[in-house]
């Protein structure tokens, strides 16, 4: 199956672009986004989640903390149920609510997810939430309306910079009748600060719209990219015949709706040792990868 | 949690009157609770209708000028008396301390967790150059300052630590990003595990293995609040 592409020629370059251009490469990637997401392909779940991920780790990164994908990865999985997974565990949290479709976006799971991402609610933040939703019920231009989210988040909440961009990828979805919500914007703007130091992004210049543009043309592009690839690696694991463990095909199904799997949680059915023998195979076969690098606490993903 | 038979719309009541009954309630929920009262749980106490923050501004309003306040602590709401008044309560001894704060060499580990978090037991070791005992954890783990975190990947799969809400609310704290000094640690790259380590062996860590006090000229001045 192919997977939509974006164009060399949509893809912006580095230095300085004028708002024209940035505007319509923006509107040449996001269609290419969109008839992404209207395709049925293999490993969305898996893509989705690797999105989440990477946008929690920039936004982790942003915020002065240190951890980085493998050591947010590294957090969830080996969090115990009903212990607390830290502030860069609660970040991925924050994010896979985001692209959660069961989640319905709506004043209450906002301010929920900015709770449970450990940010006081206050009222300045219910006014931040409920901008969002009314920008995403109005007929605001798609970016400007995600610009607008951010930007107001950002003067009103300047400490949680994240959440503005959240609420940007949730308004821009809604603008634009999507499926579902994509992480776009934080993976796009933030930047891991120096020597380990906090990055408050400007959301007030002049230029803060083209600037989205860029963003969102850019993580469209890096989205589709990585989509190719995760709907490859998607096609090759379910193309594996003769799979005989009794848990193979939840095991799968597993591997395709999460960034990674842990060996030790198997599905009902299938012990530990089975799960650490069909995750050797898979791996034999080229069609899983182990991803921590580790000899013992592996994850293993597509 | 809320019985279905609180009323909480209170449509038979004047405008007026039903304003002033959710503030009540808000209040004496907040009163009676011993900890920070969730937003959510709050929330589940007025109307549908009701501003719950507009609510909390008036009941905060008529607070001003009390000896205390109802203010926004770990995500909830919580009474507090005034800093003011701490001299006074203080010297009055009534609030003998029940359950007393942790000392300064327990406090400076804790600031150590809030900012590495997560962090195991052998981690912390390494940053002050002395071995943290478990007898040290476990009573910041019994004043419910931290708890558990993700386990390590290392052999035997040791604990991390993270501090918890009452850690936050304990030091009036609204976030983790209140921390003090923050940026300033972030701007000079010591908020990194592997850097404090690698570039500052023994910080903290004074020849005889004693735990060096910090003042407050240092800007970090981890004293509670007000005694509970």
């Amino acid at each position: 199956m192919t997977v939509p592409r974006v164009p060399a020629w949509a893809r912006p370059r580095q230095g300085p672009v004028d708002a024209a251009d940035a505007a319509f490469v923006a509107g040449a990637a996001l269609a290419g986004l969109d008839s992404l997401l209207s395709a049925d392909l293999a490993g969305r779940g898996v893509w989705l989640d690797r999105l989440a991920l990477g946008a929690a780790a920039a936004a982790v990164g942003a915020g002065g903390r240190p951890e980085d994908a493998a050591a947010i990865r590294d957090a969830v999985h080996l969090t115990r149920p009903g212990d607390d997974p830290g502030p860069a565990g609660r970040a991925f949290a924050f994010w896979r609510r985001l692209v959660a479709p069961a989640t319905v976006l709506d004043e209450g799971t906002i301010l929920t997810a900015v709770a449970r991402l450990g940010l006081p609610c206050d009222p300045a933040m219910t006014e931040v939430a409920r901008a969002a939703l009314d920008l995403a019920g109005g007929d605001t231009p798609a970016v400007a309306a995600a610009a607008a989210i951010a930007a107001l988040c950002g003067r009103l909440r300047p400490d949680a910079g994240t959440v503005g961009l959240w609420l940007a990828d949730a308004v821009l979805a809604r603008r634009l009748g999507w499926p579902h919500r994509v992480p776009l914007m934080a993976g796009a703007l933030l930047r891991r600060g120096g020597s380990g130091g906090a990055r408050r992004l400007r959301t007030d210049g002049a230029d803060w719209v083209p600037t989205c543009h860029i963003a969102f043309a850019r993580a469209a592009a890096t989205a589709c990219d990585l989509a190719a690839d995760l709907t490859r690696r998607a096609a090759a694991l379910q193309a594996v015949q003769g799979l005989r463990a009794k848990g193979a095909p939840a095991v799968v199904a597993l591997l395709m709706a999460h960034d990674a799997v842990n060996p030790s949680a198997p599905p009902a059915g299938m012990t530990d040792r089975a799960m650490r023998r069909l995750f050797e195979r898979l791996v034999a076969l080229g069609v899983v990868r182990e991803l921590t690098g580790r000899s013992a606490f592996r994850l293993y993903g597509l | 949690m809320i019985p279905s038979s609180l009323d909480t719309e209170l449509d038979d009541l004047p405008p007026e009157a039903r304003w002033r009954e959710w503030m009540g309630r808000i209040e004496a929920v907040v009163f009676a609770s011993p900890k920070p009262v969730p937003r959510a749980v709050l929330a589940t106490l007025v109307g549908r209708a009701c501003n719950l923050d507009l609510l909390i501004a008036d009941i905060r309003a008529e607070l001003r000028g009390r000896p205390y306040d109802m203010v926004a602590v770990a995500g909830g709401y919580h009474h507090r008396t005034r800093q003011g008044f701490a001299a006074a309560i203080h010297a009055s001894g009534v609030v003998a301390s029940p359950r007393p704060g942790p000392s300064q060499a327990d406090a400076t580990v804790l600031m150590a967790i809030a900012y590495f978090q997560p962090i195991t037991r052998a981690e912390l070791g390494s940053i002050f150059g002395k071995d943290i005992s478990r007898d040290l954890i476990a009573r910041l783990k019994t004043a419910d300052l931290i708890g558990a975190g993700p386990r390590s990947p290392l052999p035997g799969a040791p604990y991390t630590y993270v501090t918890t809400d009452t850690f936050l609310s304990t030091w009036g704290f609204d976030s983790l990003q209140d921390l003090p000094d923050m940026e300033k640690l972030q701007e000079s790259g010591l908020l990194n595990k592997v850097n404090i380590h690698d570039r500052l062996p023994g910080l903290w860590g004074g020849e005889d293995g004693e735990l060096p006090e910090v003042d407050e000229a240092d800007g970090i001045d981890f004293e509670p609040l007000s005694p509970e």
